[in-house]
């Protein structure tokens, strides 16, 4: 394997960088009509657009950032540091939800 | 026998084109070797004045009552010294020094993967010191906050903490650039045949270190940002007037702060995994075992940090699930150590220095890291937090654990760095009066703050003196021990008998090339199909000599 | 950098004679796309514990922070979102057209990212200057905005940081897209040397996504 690959270039296939922006778009038309169309209360609010996010956000981290066809270490970088950041959430979560409260253990 | 060849003091590579001036050539070097030695030179003479300022304090606390400092410059002093140890000194500390001149050699490379953005992290941190310095004399008071910036004080609070965060902020940019270059450089640049298990322990130490490095710096970096733009623009993040939270805030800091005390002894582990099978003269045992607790943790360190916080106002239930996962983070440490002991084990031990501060580290690490687990209970805890029961608990961790380990590496590697050797029972003599004078200076703080000794307190009831004049008495013991140590290093440099390339026998790479290094580091890069310390009836299985040979010298890259 | 004319990796042999390349750092495509994900990383620590701040307090102020979001600007915030949309597909056409030997069209697509990313920079400003006038910014006396609460005013703090925080990585941006037009004109980034666009390309995409979430959190929520 050399460390240089540039020799190993073979065409860029344009038409799924397209195809992922034809989705996008899609996806952030339905998030701006959202609240309008369908409007809910702010959890199911949060739900729906945090979905929606997130679909975006694979979508754009899979294919324009290229980690759906890179090594498997790339991917584990990536979904480490978000299961590093999602840990930190569900323990300030824990905090939040108790702290103070009638759910706290040792009132 | 005579050292024939060309050093990296003698020639090396640069930025912004070539430089007759040999100061120029040190700051433009791009030279992994060089910047080792400047971050090296900077931090200690940082940690000096941080000794000065700490001797100062418990001069102040000899007696009761005031004598040479009052409340608000004790509150300056404790602040600075907190800054410059942890920011300047412990943080950079093994990786900047010993693990930038390391690194590359021990995989077999002839850099790490960016030396450009090694010369920039150096002066990243030499900018935030600036920082830091300047906010101590510009236009108002010193940061009186302690290190640890706490909200509502840090945002309402008259001194230059605008300033002081920003150094700080510099400073962890520094440590992110290090850990990024470190991470692609173990990832990359291994000699050929050398796997991730067949690595140094130290580059295992490094490696876990710059994920930390990478990975919990940006949270404090940004709760800096946050504490800036509330003095300055009135955003009330952690201002409870505004609805902010200043235990959000705590949260936040130690996100950082306690991943960051693992980042500060993962690499002084990894030393003691390379002393101890050399002066044992056999493989370590449990290699494996010693690699992956390196990435435990560092993964569970993480997820610890509210044990900082049991008496901040944190719930109850989160309080008992952060101490639970503290207990559970002391247990690949503690692999660590067995597996030391076990290398140990029916082994010809050679007691040289680095061997003897090494062993005496354990004893001292023991302390901390036990005493740990007393705080790490939250019903303790309560009663200990903010005593001099967590002031000798860190010292004991991160002054006789991390930087006892960093002296140990300091005289293992000194003659591969300098090409000479230090006075080997003068380097004796100063550990033992450095350890008794450790003991003497933090052991009874255990016994102050048990009795309820308030710590970052300028003053105290009469019963608690005795435990500081003992205290004031092992600093004075304790100095003049570094400055017996640093001394006998100094007199190596200049007039140490030549160390030759292996004084040790030791049996990784850095060894095999001459001391001290040339600029390329290797003259063949070797295929590396062993592992490390492989070691027959006390003799390393491999010699090699990797050396440039100078007589066909080619070019060298740009 | 270096001149270096052609490059020849250095070769070593192990017990059997088989080759083996060893990586030079300083030609190490690789190394270079592993150190700036890496890079990416420690900015998503950064906007990670931004949202996690949002959240603490979304959850504790809901009720507020949803009043707020009804005072946000959705023509202009939603116009932006498709800009940035937009640019991101113009960022992945250029890195394609350069790797597929078009280097003049590369360029053209840099230049209309550039414009894109000034746009939004011009609206965002704008914005600003609108929410600082009917007084919804932090440490504003107005009436309107204490009417809102602490969530309002933790809303409004957080808003300005965190588009504050991500205008200055779009400035960024385009200084960085300023430079690799510089490098391609001098030969330094081409068809066969083109990690400094790959790694621009991908930067540019995670300031995409920061707004991905930026965008609904504050301008959605109403």
């Amino acid at each position: 394997m050399t460390s240089n690959s540039n020799k190993n270039l073979h065409m860029i296939d344009t038409t799924i960088y397209f195809k992922v922006f034809g989705l996008l778009l899609i996806l952030t038309i339905v998030t701006i009509l959202q609240p309008i169309v369908f409007h809910t209360d702010l959890r199911n609010t949060y739900a729906i657009q945090m979905l929606i996010s997130f679909t975006k956000v694979a979508l754009v981290v899979s294919y324009y950032m290229h980690i759906k066809g890179s090594k498997p270490f790339y991917k584990l970088m990536v979904f480490g540091t978000t299961a590093l950041l999602f840990s930190m959430y569900v323990l300030i979560a824990i905090d939040t939800y108790a702290r103070h409260t009638n759910n706290d253990i040792f009132k | 026998m005579s050292n024939t060849h060309t050093s990296f003091y003698q020639e090396t590579h640069t930025v912004f084109g070539h430089h007759n001036n040999k100061f120029l050539q040190w700051i433009f070097s791009i030279d992994h070797k060089r910047i080792a030695i400047m971050y090296g030179i900077v931090m200690f003479s940082f940690f000096a004045i941080a000794v000065l300022i700490a001797l100062s304090m418990r001069l102040e606390l000899f007696y009761p009552g005031q004598q040479i400092m009052g409340p608000q410059t004790y509150n300056e002093a404790f602040t600075l010294h907190g800054i410059i140890m942890i920011f300047i000194f412990i943080v950079p500390g093994i990786p900047a020094t010993l693990g930038n001149f390391l690194l590359p050699l021990q995989l077999g490379a002839r850099d790490v993967s960016f030396p450009r953005i090694n010369l920039l992290s150096f002066w990243v941190f030499v900018l935030g010191i600036i920082a830091v310095l300047a906010s101590l004399f510009w236009n108002g008071n010193a940061p009186d906050t302690g290190w640890t910036f706490y909200a509502p004080y840090s945002t309402k609070t008259g001194s230059n903490i605008v300033l002081a965060l920003t150094g700080a902020y510099l400073l962890g940019l520094a440590s992110i650039l290090t850990g990024l270059n470190f991470i692609a450089t173990t990832h990359r640049l291994r000699a050929p045949g050398m796997g991730f298990f067949k690595m140094p322990l130290f580059v295992w130490g490094l490696y876990a270190t710059s994920w930390i490095q990478v990975l919990a710096t940006p949270i404090v970096g940004i709760t800096l940002i946050l504490v800036i733009l509330e003095r300055v623009f009135g955003v009330g993040v952690f201002d409870p007037t505004k609805g902010g939270d200043p235990v959000l805030l705590e949260n936040l800091f130690w996100m950082y702060s306690h991943p960051a005390v693992y980042l500060m002894i993962l690499p002084a582990f990894g030393i003691a995994s390379e002393i101890i099978p050399t002066f044992c003269r056999k493989p370590v045992f449990g290699y494996h075992s010693i690699a992956i607790s390196s990435a435990l943790i560092a993964f569970i360190g993480y997820m610890v940090w509210g044990h900082h916080m049991f008496t901040s106002g944190e719930s109850n239930t989160v309080a008992l699930v952060f101490s639970v996962l503290t207990f559970l983070v002391a247990v690949p440490t503690s692999i660590k150590f067995f597996d030391w002991i076990a290398t140990m084990y029916k082994a010809s031990i050679v007691f040289d220095t680095p061997m003897l501060w090494t062993l005496g580290t354990f004893i001292t690490f023991i302390i901390g890291g036990m005493t740990g687990l007393i705080l790490g209970s939250v019903g303790v805890d309560v009663y200990f937090h903010d005593t001099y029961f967590v002031v000798a608990h860190f010292h004991y961790a991160i002054l006789g654990g991390v930087v006892f380990l960093m002296f140990a590496g300091m005289h293992y590697w000194f003659p591969k760095v300098t090409g000479k050797m230090y006075s080997e029972i003068h380097g004796k003599i100063a550990f033992y009066i450095i350890f008794v004078g450790f003991n003497v200076l933090w052991f009874p703080m255990f016994v102050a703050g048990a009795l309820g000794m308030p710590r970052r307190y300028f003053d105290y009831l009469p019963q608690f003196t005795i435990y500081h004049q003992i205290a004031t008495i092992g600093s004075w013991i304790f100095v003049f021990g570094l400055i017996y140590m640093f001394v006998n290093l100094y007199k190596g440099i200049k007039k140490g008998k030549p160390a030759g390339p292996n004084p040790w026998n030791a049996t990784t790479l850095e060894w095999q090339i001459p001391s001290p290094p040339q600029a390329e580091n290797f003259g063949t890069i070797p295929y590396v199909d062993f592992m490390p310390y492989e070691y027959i009836k006390g003799e390393p299985v491999h010699h090699m000599d990797l050396s440039v040979d100078e007589s066909r010298k080619g070019t060298h890259h740009g | 950098m270096g001149k270096v004319t052609a490059y020849e990796p250095e070769i070593i042999f192990d017990k059997q004679g088989n080759p083996h390349e060893v990586v030079d750092w300083d030609h190490d495509y690789e190394g270079a796309k592993l150190g700036f994900w890496v890079f990416l990383l420690t900015e998503m620590m950064i906007f990670g514990s931004l949202f996690l701040i949002y959240a603490f307090y979304s959850y504790q102020h809901g009720a507020q922070f949803s009043a707020s979001s009804i005072h946000m600007n959705r023509l202009l915030g939603g116009t932006n979102t498709f800009i940035l949309l937009i640019s991101t597909l113009t960022m992945g056409l250029s890195l394609a057209k350069l790797r597929n030997g078009h280097v003049e069209v590369c360029k053209k697509y840099i230049w209309a990212t550039i414009v894109l990313a000034a746009i939004f920079l011009a609206i965002k400003a704008a914005e600003w200057m609108l929410e600082i006038e009917e007084g919804f910014y932090p440490g504003s006396p107005s009436a309107d905005l204490a009417a809102l609460g602490h969530g309002g005013k933790l809303f409004f703090g957080l808003y300005f940081t965190l588009t504050g925080l991500h205008g200055v990585h779009i400035i960024v941006g385009i200084g960085v897209m300023f430079w690799l037009l510089s490098l391609i004109n001098r030969g330094k980034v081409s068809p066969e040397n083109f990690v400094v666009l790959e790694n621009t390309a991908l930067y540019w995409d995670f300031v995409h996504i920061v707004w991905i979430f930026v965008f609904p959190i504050f301008y959605l929520i109403y």
